[in-house]
């Protein structure tokens, strides 16, 4: 049963990253590929009706943690209390600079949120590959399971750590580049002109990036956290999810080339998902490793909620993702078609 | 309230009442206005009732005040509870979060709502003197 609901919150945040991950990266290269308060528009627009929904997932997976791993919340909330309230604040921000944008038509006031809009997005694919990292590495967790990371300490990797360390900021630098080429083909796919075609050149680039990145990043990983690796042997089937991810690269830069722009987003999402669910499968059944002593770190099964709490949570839990899933089916389709034609 | 001992007593009563009054009295004036604005539409006279619309206008900032003293009385009314019954506020509290921490996201978000009410007053400032559209 904890399984399970390790499974549900990790379905949580690779949807969220897929889906966000476009609005986020599209918000990345918004200054550039975008230079006309017109091209910036059409840029805005392709995101427009999707953005909000998609941060739904973040408090979807959010809310199942809280439920399913209490003591991981209450533990994991405290600990990286500093880098979550600066999450909230960028994703206030970004939030306003796209409904603030267009109140007032003046040379200052549109240019001023394009740049929020642009530097929050960029700034939260960054936490956000940073606190992937910081699972993956583990926190310096006490004999009571709980801890306070300060932002950075000596950018080492054991011992006492910081938020920021070597191998968290390249976790958050392939984020970065990840979501970049992801929003970028997203954007090619839902415009056109000028845009579309800066859009397909930012993603080609990203790609190689990408390529390089995800392989330095997987070496280290495996080097940092021996639980990865030692999983994937215990679990021969889990390498499905890495070969899916290599596929996907693949699969990328072939629709790259061929100018099949869904294609090769929907690649995209496979290589994100991919990643992801590698992750969380090389951390299982951990879900905060330990960064100091091993057998400090926090398990499924010592963080879950008690067995008829996972039972009950079952109840709501599935009528409510299968509501927001059949409203997401509902908001793709109806705007799925619609591209923007306006240059 | 006689089944406590008197230094258990709650010491913040005197801003609860006068916290829960203004909201209740703000929400009795919202009626009103609402009843008022409704007569005065059915009988056509409401877009021409200048001192009225006056009024309707000048009392933007009550539903502010009043939704801030509705969250105002919840949050000091249910003390010293964080769960009814079962958990205190002071259990509550995270242990490895510093004072100083919580000043630096208290600052941060005083920034953060200062910036945004500036720019709430600036861009309905704005509607305001614009007027409504032409018909």
């Amino acid at each position: 049963m904890e399984t399970l609901w390790f499974c549900f919150v990790a379905a949580a945040l690779v949807a969220y990253v897929i889906l966000d991950g476009f609005d986020l990266g599209a918000g990345i290269i918004h200054l550039g590929v975008a230079r006309t308060d017109e091209e910036r528009t059409q840029v805005l627009a392709a995101i427009g009706p999707y953005w909000d929904g998609n941060e739904v997932w973040l408090l979807a997976a959010g809310g199942t943690l809280f439920m399913a791993f209490p003591s991981l919340y209450s533990s994991a909330f405290s600990g990286f209390y500093l880098p979550l309230m600066m999450v909230l604040w960028l994703l206030m921000l970004r939030g306003i600079a796209i409904e603030f944008r267009g109140h007032i038509d003046s040379p200052v006031w549109k240019p001023l949120w394009d740049v929020v809009f642009s530097g929050a997005s960029a700034l939260l694919a960054i936490f956000f590959g940073a606190a992937l990292g910081n699972v993956v590495r583990g926190v310096s967790l006490n004999a009571s399971g709980e801890f306070f990371l300060p932002l950075w300490t000596n950018f080492g990797v054991k011992g006492e750590v910081g938020i920021l360390d070597w191998y968290t900021i390249m976790v958050g630098v392939l984020a970065y580049v990840t979501l970049t080429q992801h929003g970028a083909l997203w954007v090619a796919w839902k415009t056109q002109g000028e845009v579309q075609r800066r859009s397909r050149h930012v993603a080609r680039v990203a790609w190689w990036i990408v390529v390089a990145l995800t392989i330095l990043t997987t070496v280290m990983t495996l080097k940092i956290q021996p639980q990865v690796g030692a999983n994937l042997g215990l679990h021969p089937w889990g390498s499905i999810f890495p070969i899916v991810s290599v596929v996907s690269l693949v699969g990328t830069w072939i629709c790259l080339r061929r100018t099949q722009d869904l294609r090769a987003f929907l690649c995209s999402c496979g290589f994100i998902a991919g990643m992801l669910a590698s992750a969380a499968l090389g951390l299982y059944p951990y879900v905060l490793p330990s960064s100091g002593d091993p057998s400090l770190g926090l398990t499924i099964a010592r963080t879950a909620a008690g067995p008829h709490g996972l039972r009950m949570g079952l109840m709501w839990w599935i009528p409510g993702v299968l509501l927001a899933a059949g409203y997401f089916v509902f908001l793709y389709r109806h705007f799925g078609q619609e591209r923007d034609t306006s240059s | 309230m006689n089944a406590f001992t008197r230094v258990q007593w709650p010491d913040n009563i005197s801003l609860l009442y006068y916290i829960y009054h203004i909201m209740v009295g703000l929400g009795t004036i919202f009626i009103a206005i609402m009843v008022v604005s409704t007569l005065l539409l059915w009988t056509g006279r409401l877009y021409r009732a200048r001192l009225w619309l006056w009024v309707t206008m000048l009392s933007l900032p009550f539903p502010y005040i009043a939704t801030t003293a509705g969250w105002i009385t919840a949050e000091v009314g249910r003390q010293p509870w964080l769960i009814y019954g079962l958990m205190r506020t002071d259990q509550g509290a995270s242990m490895n979060v510093s004072a100083g921490n919580a000043l630096f996201s208290l600052i941060g978000f005083l920034g953060m709502y200062a910036l945004l009410s500036v720019l709430f007053l600036f861009l309905v400032g704005r509607e305001i003197a614009h007027g409504p559209e032409a018909e």
